[in-house]
């Protein structure tokens, strides 16, 4: 296998270092950050805006585009939680606990070191993850029939469900609303039309596109106008004040090793996610840490830590989705629609009938990595100035690329409707606290779902034991219902203690 | 009056709704088939029925637990929505500049106290530039820049 992989990374190397390649993985990565620092929009809104652009590019570039918006949105996120105290995205949330803190005391040039060369030191170890165990996921999943296909796909929304914050119930419900919006069409196996109310335009099913753009950017737009208001950063960030002491070494390394770690873990879960890998990275700093009462203070290790498990948890992320055809989170969704508008399905065939694409992929994560700690530690100044662009201008811009992005999929104002009622109900979703990321993992995997049950079906002439008779099938089974029962336990025991856990 | 989780009364109810909604239109279109040879109908259904038994579990603890009333974004709900259907009405028959400034009009009453009259037109004439150079010209999209259909 070794000589195998300098092959491949030598092709991956040769696809990913193209002029072609390099320029949009660099538009990736700046437009990334770009929408990682402003609060209010994120890389997954950003993504389903240019969702349909990525039709008309060589699908190699597509997706290092997109990734490099996904990653990039991660290095930016930071920016905006460690000098204004608000998160740029979900995933740097925590990094606003000890990171602003930091910044109070003068030393925001340090914590955005810390975090810049976390998440490029993480980054890279979850890539070297990547290349190295995706061919071994792939010798396994070739053995998969329809069964076991569809009891992942379940172990995977369940655990996307149940390790979400919020309610386990509303998440499932969730998944199986998406389902239902993803089965609209015409049926695979009969021809069907099928939940379409006999609109013409809905027998290719509801595009993606449309679905992510409402769900994530309208709604978020409507949640934030009025809301977010820019705020002046104070502190200057000269380079000189970038530098960390050497004490602020000695405490990061391991810090950043175990986030690594744990974020490394989260992404190869399918549906566990960035967000909840760089909580945990933060939980586990503070029991670890000597004298815990630093942090919420300044603590170095609470920037450099989570900030390493959300970089190492989005690169990883990328082996499910890669070798299994199964997104672990909205944005992996959104790369497989990429994919698949392509006429390629990610799977563990894409790795021997597609090398160019997934190792292009995989080098381009190098270049893209580096171009970001260019980006993010010679140039913050421009993303600070970046910040003070205020949202009322923001918005209406955003609106513009929805409107022309949706028009554009079929230059049909059909899907302009669709994405109206589709804002309209991510708005509502919002309000009611029913989480949108289930509903767009179960919108993408629900035909795949139901195709790969119903197959199931036939090859057992109707019985439903072929789910639990072959060992991987009933093993992914045994972790979903483990998995459930786990979150009503923990529900349970949350109502016995009272109310009052907000 | 005792104080309840409304929030979650409306999440379940919406959910039971649309899974009996969904479940008897199903039923009403699409062949079931057997679980041998499944049809098209059987998976929605046992979809619709999943979803209105969740919506069931997340109504009726909600009856007995207080909880806090959600409030609603409505202005910018309305502009924003109506800015984009004013764009989708527009697009064909008059093409991207005159629906580009439609929207942005309408929309900037989302934040009125922000964006002036004045303000939102100045926005509204560089956007549809930046849409025209980047769209149409840029990208050669097949959009019409603009379009008179009388």
């Amino acid at each position: 296998m070794p000589e195998g992989l300098l092959d491949n990374v030598a092709l991956g190397l040769s696809i990913a270092f193209s002029l072609n390649n390099i320029l949009y993985c660099a538009l990736g990565v700046t437009l990334g950050t770009l929408v990682g620092v402003l609060p209010g929009i994120g890389s997954l809104a950003t993504i389903s805006m240019l969702y349909p652009l990525t039709f008309h590019m060589d699908p190699i570039s597509a997706v290092v585009m997109v990734a490099g918006i996904y990653y990039g949105g991660q290095y930016g996120g930071s920016t905006a939680s460690i000098l204004l105290n608000l998160p740029g995205a979900a995933s740097s949330a925590v990094t606003c606990l000890d990171g602003f803190p930091m910044a109070n005391q003068g030393r925001a040039g340090v914590a955005l070191f810390v975090s810049a060369a976390a998440s490029f030191v993480a980054a890279s170890i979850g890539i070297l993850i990547m290349m190295l165990f995706s061919p071994l996921i792939v010798e396994l999943a070739l053995e998969f029939g329809p069964a076991e296909y569809f009891s992942l796909m379940v172990m995977g929304m369940v655990a996307a469900s149940v390790i979400s914050d919020g309610s386990a119930i509303k998440a499932l419900a969730m998944v199986a609303v998406g389902i239902l919006c993803g089965l609209v069409g015409l049926d695979v196996y009969t021809g069907a039309p099928r939940m379409t109310f006999n609109a013409l335009e809905l027998y290719n099913g509801i595009s993606l596109g449309v679905v992510a753009m409402g769900i994530f950017g309208l709604a978020e737009v409507i949640s934030s106008v009025g809301r977010v208001r820019s705020i002046g950063v104070k502190q200057k960030i000269s380079m000189k004040s970038i530098a960390p002491t050497r004490d602020d070494l000695r405490r990061s390394w391991p810090a950043v090793l175990r986030g690594t770690g744990i974020g490394a873990f989260f992404g190869l879960l399918p549906g566990a996610g960035a967000t909840v890998a760089s909580f945990m990275a933060y939980a586990v700093e503070k029991r670890v840490a000597k004298d815990p009462s630093r942090f919420g203070k300044g603590a170095i290790e609470g920037v450099a830590s989570p900030e390493a498990a959300n970089n190492a948890c989005d690169q990883t992320a990328f082996i499910p989705t890669m070798t299994l055809g199964i997104p672990g989170s909205a944005t992996m969704a959104l790369i497989i629609g990429v994919l698949m508008i392509h006429g390629i399905t990610p799977g563990p065939t894409i790795m021997i009938d597609r090398p160019d694409l997934f190792w292009g992929l995989v080098m381009s994560f190098w270049l893209g990595n580096i171009l970001l700690v260019i980006l993010n530690l010679p140039m913050i100044g421009m993303w600070v100035k970046v910040l003070m662009v205020p949202y009322h201008v923001l918005f209406p811009t955003i609106l513009m690329f929805v409107c022309i992005g949706v028009f554009s999929i079929n230059n049909n104002a059909f899907d302009i409707y669709v994405v109206i009622a589709f804002g309209a109900a991510g708005y509502v979703m919002r309000l009611l606290h029913m989480p949108a990321t289930p509903f767009l993992l179960g919108f993408v995997l629900g035909p795949m779902m139901e195709e790969n049950f119903r197959r199931a079906m036939i090859l057992s002439h109707g019985e439903l034991e072929i789910f639990v008779v072959r060992p991987l099938s009933t093993a992914f089974l045994v972790v979903a219902v483990f998995l459930i029962a786990l979150s009503a336990w923990g529900t349970y025991r949350a109502a016995r203690i009272g109310p009052a856990s907000a | 009056m005792r104080e309840r989780d409304v929030r979650d009364i409306i999440a379940g109810l919406v959910l039971i709704t649309t899974g009996i909604l969904a479940g008897i239109y199903v039923i009403s279109t699409l062949n079931m088939g057997t679980t041998a040879r499944m049809g098209p109908g059987m998976f929605p259904v046992a979809l619709s029925i999943v979803i209105a038994g969740f919506g069931v579990a997340v109504l009726v603890p909600a009856l007995f637990r207080p909880g806090e009333v959600p409030s609603v974004n409505l202005v910018p709900l309305v502009a924003i929505l109506a800015g984009i259907l004013v764009f989708g009405l527009m697009i064909r028959p008059f093409g991207v500049v005159p629906s580009v400034m439609a929207l942005t009009l309408v929309a900037s009453r989302a934040d009125p106290a922000s964006l002036s009259w004045r303000g939102a037109t100045v926005l509204a004439v560089i956007l549809a530039a930046v849409a025209t150079l980047l769209f149409p010209i840029g990208l050669g999209l097949l959009i019409p820049i603009v379009a008179w259909p009388w």
